[in-house]
């Protein structure tokens, strides 16, 4: 069992020294072992210190490593050689590289190959066509053209070898000799040979930065970064996206067959090649916008100032100096156009891409039976400008190069953020290419191309000594390409070409003649479509912006319309709640009211009752009244008194008060004169001092035959 | 951009929406707020109805325990038109000695009040005797005064005759009762 395991173990340690950076599914699928049992014994490796984790990549939440074997001084023997190797092929300074190029030429070092056609660099004429050098060629500054470099080589043979002599000169030569002499279209596993960090693409779009640390713990805020990132991806807060939700990109290649794929698919991507039929065509759904991008588009680059505010007049400016400057006629002329801030005050740098509309209709034509609404058309410039703005922030902020290495020829662009710097498309011949004989060809002029453009950016100001990073993508891109120009410009570069992993996308890679991992780059640069950024033409761009504008306003009224639907179901649930509320308490009030109105019948019927029994009551004492009078009228204040009449008169019966009852009495006292008068008013006297009698009056009248008539009046 | 571009229709489809709702938010903004000063008011109004309620019940029951022993008693007590009164007169005088005599209706049967208990009248009759001693002048007062029903004498006027020392009396009789309902 022992025995099987370190033999186990060693097959891994030897998978990860050719494959380095490589994920448990490769290991697992090498030395023939599930990944859930391989993943003890990478465990074990790692506790020993014998491999180590060199990458991690989040994907769709989980995260993936890449383990390589650590590298100690005396390891093996092989990295000795390698050290060696580096020793040898030192690079030369740009500055050389003009001289080493035409040394090269010179010395017939590189061979005349079969290139049928002149080698025309930054030319807005394709390769195939009869050109109209008129146009352009004097007026562009950055004419790379150079007729030295136009050679013709057979294709096929091989170079020749070195010669010794002339080594010391040449160690640029060296290096491109051990590039020339490795052995192209390898089979998929020996692809995977290549070194590992320098092919796999995702590194540069949501990957970490590299530093080279070892990245023994977890980042913290990993899973917060991936949610972020997830959330990101979703594309919610790109007004384009509103548009259709999805785009597809259909890629011409240098042999005019469409690869078309959708941009934003995840998974299984659906990457159709050759020649468009119906069915293909039809794969793109109408409403999906679909983005054309044709190698053989060659298109010019021009960063004009100007002070000019307004979009309309930019658009005529711009038109009107290409024009002029590029001979060209209105009706030929397309382009596109970013605006973007100068470090001059009060001035606006045009950076425009521009070519002719011939080229752009042979383009329509070949996507022409796809059936979408939308035909966005850009060039390679400006998906590396799309890829560039999707880089971490803080590398998007540096100046990159991007190299194409197509079929036929290849595009060097400069890009800082979303601006492109420089573009120039380098064309090598009109027919597909050996990758030796293409390499031979194109690296030189290349390199020329760099080292000219850096010092036109230098001059301008926009750099101020090299490029930060160079990114390689295209059919042609390879692990050497990487190698060669990381030791050429002491520079970190990149294969960006995504790493396919999946088996099966691998043996369906071959079939695409090497432009399986190049359209994954488009898809990765496309997924996240910002602005139609450089998509041509401007006003179909501007139309597009437009539409988009719309399209975010109306989101944002749909959301605001949602927003306010539910509050008017929340106020309308209140409104009724509060209407509700309010009839009961209405109706408490009222029923409160109606009780008072109740108690108050109540209270009235009470006291009317009580006024009733009172009265009664004022009866039977008014009863006892008369009684009391007759008493009074027969006590000793009457005894002198001969009564005549006698009137007593009660209030009314209506009157719920008390009982008055009014005495009037005529009567005589008959007596001498003055006891008349004296008894009359002795009787008043009587009268006024009683409690029982009220407002009583003596009225005495005149006295005659010794009778005194008096008038009494009183209230009891 | 075509004014017939859907893109614009939707938008103007929208905004339209969007007026319609805000105004309905305003709408129903409105209405709680309405609503809710409403409510306010009527929670105060009540609440001090409430307090006059609690005092009114107070004073009801201070009302209600109130005991009205001439109503109890009264409540038996019926009127009715002014022939049959005068012949219950009559027969009052009668047993006191006083032959009938004649009468005038003062007021005929009329309604003083309408309580719970029934509604409450009264009617008024003028007798004029004349040569009544003062003692039948106080037996027809002590008869009236003695009586159980709320009866009693309204005016009267009493005149000596000099020539035989008798009384011409004339009284107003007030008989009080309850209507009998019919």
């Amino acid at each position: 069992m022992n025995v099987k395991k370190i033999q186990l173990r060693n097959d891994i340690i030897t998978y990860l020294n050719e494959f380095p950076a490589s994920e448990v599914k490769e290991i697992a699928s090498h030395v023939g072992v599930s990944k859930q049992a391989l993943y003890y014994h990478i465990n074990l490796l790692l506790k020993d210190e014998k491999i180590e984790v060199v990458d991690r990549k989040i994907v769709n939440g989980i995260e993936k490593r890449f383990y390589s074997t650590i590298v100690t001084v005396d390891s093996t023997h092989n990295d000795n050689d390698r050290e060696e190797d580096k020793q040898n092929i030192k690079v030369d300074p740009i500055e050389d590289t003009a001289f080493a190029v035409e040394e090269m030429i010179d010395q017939n070092i590189i061979e005349k190959t079969s290139i049928s056609s002149p080698i025309k660099v930054d030319s807005l004429d394709k390769p195939n066509e009869v050109r109209d050098i008129s146009t352009i060629s004097d007026d562009i500054p950055l004419e790379l053209e150079d007729q030295s470099m136009t050679t013709q080589t057979n294709e096929g043979i091989l170079p020749t070898p070195i010669d010794l002599k002339k080594q010391k000169s040449s160690s640029f030569l060296e290096k491109l000799k051990n590039v020339f002499n490795k052995p192209i279209g390898k089979s998929t596993k020996q692809k995977k040979a290549e070194p590992k960090p320098n092919i796999r693409k995702s590194s540069s779009i949501n990957r970490k930065d590299e530093d080279g640390k070892k990245r023994g713990t977890r980042f913290s805020g990993e899973g917060l970064a991936t949610i972020i990132e997830n959330v990101k991806s979703l594309g919610l807060f790109n007004i384009d996206s509103y548009d259709t939700m999805s785009s597809a990109t259909a890629l011409i290649t240098s042999n005019k067959e469409v690869l078309s794929f959708n941009n934003r698919q995840r998974s299984n991507i659906n990457v159709n090649y050759g020649n468009i039929n119906e069915n293909q065509a039809n794969k793109v759904k109408r409403n999906t916008r679909l983005v054309i991008v044709d190698e053989n588009f060659i298109d010019n680059h021009e960063r004009i100032l100007t002070p000019l505010k307004k979009q309309k007049d930019q658009e005529n400016f711009v038109n009107r100096y290409l024009r002029k400057k590029y001979n060209i006629s209105d009706s030929d002329l397309i382009y596109t156009y970013e605006i973007f801030n100068p470090e001059q005050k009060d001035m606006y740098e045009i950076n425009t891409l521009f070519s002719r509309k011939k080229y752009l209709e042979d383009s329509r034509n070949l996507v022409k039976d796809f059936r979408t609404k939308d035909k966005l058309f850009i060039s390679i410039a400006g998906v590396f400008s799309h890829y560039n703005s999707q880089l971490k922030k803080s590398r998007s902020k540096n100046t990159n190069i991007y190299i194409f290495m197509g079929k036929k020829g290849c595009e060097l662009t400069w890009v800082k953020g979303r601006r492109i710097l420089y573009n120039r498309s380098i064309l090598v011949s009109n027919q597909e290419l050996p990758k030796e004989s293409y390499l031979r060809e194109t690296l030189p002029r290349v390199v020329k191309t760099i080292s000219i453009s850096l010092n036109t950016l230098k001059k301008d100001g926009l750099i101020k000594e090299k490029p930060d990073k160079i990114f390689i993508a295209g059919p042609n891109a390879t692990a050497d390409l990487v190698a060669f120009f990381n030791e050429k410009y002491n520079q970190n570069a990149e294969n960006i070409n995504v790493k396919i992993s999946n088996e099966n996308m691998q043996d369906k890679s071959t079939n695409f003649n090497g432009y399986y991992d190049t359209s994954l780059v488009f898809m990765e640069s496309l997924k996240k479509w910002g602005r139609f950024r450089y998509v041509y033409t401007q006003k179909e761009k501007s139309k597009l912006r437009k539409a988009g504008k719309f399209n975010l306003i109306n989101l944002g009224l749909i959301l605001f319309t949602v927003f306010l639907f539910l509050l008017n179901i929340k106020l309308f649930e209140s409104n009724l709640i509060y209407s509700y509320e309010k009839d009961l308490t209405l109706t408490n009030t009222n029923l409160t009211l109606k009780l008072i109105n109740s108690i108050k019948q109540s209270i009235s019927e009470q006291q009317v009752l009580g006024n009733l029994d009172q009265y009664l009551a004022n009866i039977k004492i008014n009863k006892q009244k008369y009684e009391s009078l007759f008493s009074l009228l027969n006590s000793d204040i009457f005894k002198s008194i001969d009564f005549k009449s006698l009137e007593m008169v009660t209030t009314s019966t209506k009157d719920f008060d008390k009982k008055i009852n009014t005495v009037m009495i005529n009567a005589e006292i008959n007596d001498f004169r003055p006891e008349a008068i004296l008894e009359a008013e002795n009787i008043d006297v009587t009268l006024k001092s009683s409690d029982f009698i009220k407002n009583s009056t003596v009225e005495k009248k005149r006295y005659s035959r010794g009778r005194l008539p008096v008038k009494i009046t009183f209230m009891i | 951009m075509k004014i017939k571009d859907p893109k614009i229709i939707f938008l103007s489809l929208l905004v339209f929406l969007d007026i319609v709702l805000i105004l309905f938010t305003g709408f129903n903004a409105l209405s709680i707020n309405k609503s809710k000063n409403m409510i306010d008011t009527y929670l105060n109004v009540d609440t001090k109805n409430k307090q006059h309620f609690t005092q009114l019940n107070e004073i009801q029951k201070g009302l209600v325990g109130k005991v009205n022993n001439n109503l109890s008693e009264f409540s038996d007590d019926y009127i009715f038109d002014s022939s049959i009164q005068a012949i219950l007169i009559r027969e009052l005088f009668r047993k006191i000695g006083i032959p009938g005599t004649d009468y005038r209706v003062l007021e005929e049967l009329t309604s003083i009040k309408k309580t719970a208990l029934g509604e409450l009248g009264y009617l008024c009759l003028e007798y004029n005797i004349p040569d009544v001693t003062y003692d039948q002048l106080l037996l027809i007062l002590r008869s009236v005064n003695k009586s159980e029903q709320y009866d009693f004498i309204n005016e009267l006027q009493v005149i000596k005759k000099e020539r035989n020392n008798t009384l011409d009396i004339k009284f107003s009789y007030t008989n009080i009762g309850m209507f009998l309902e019919e």
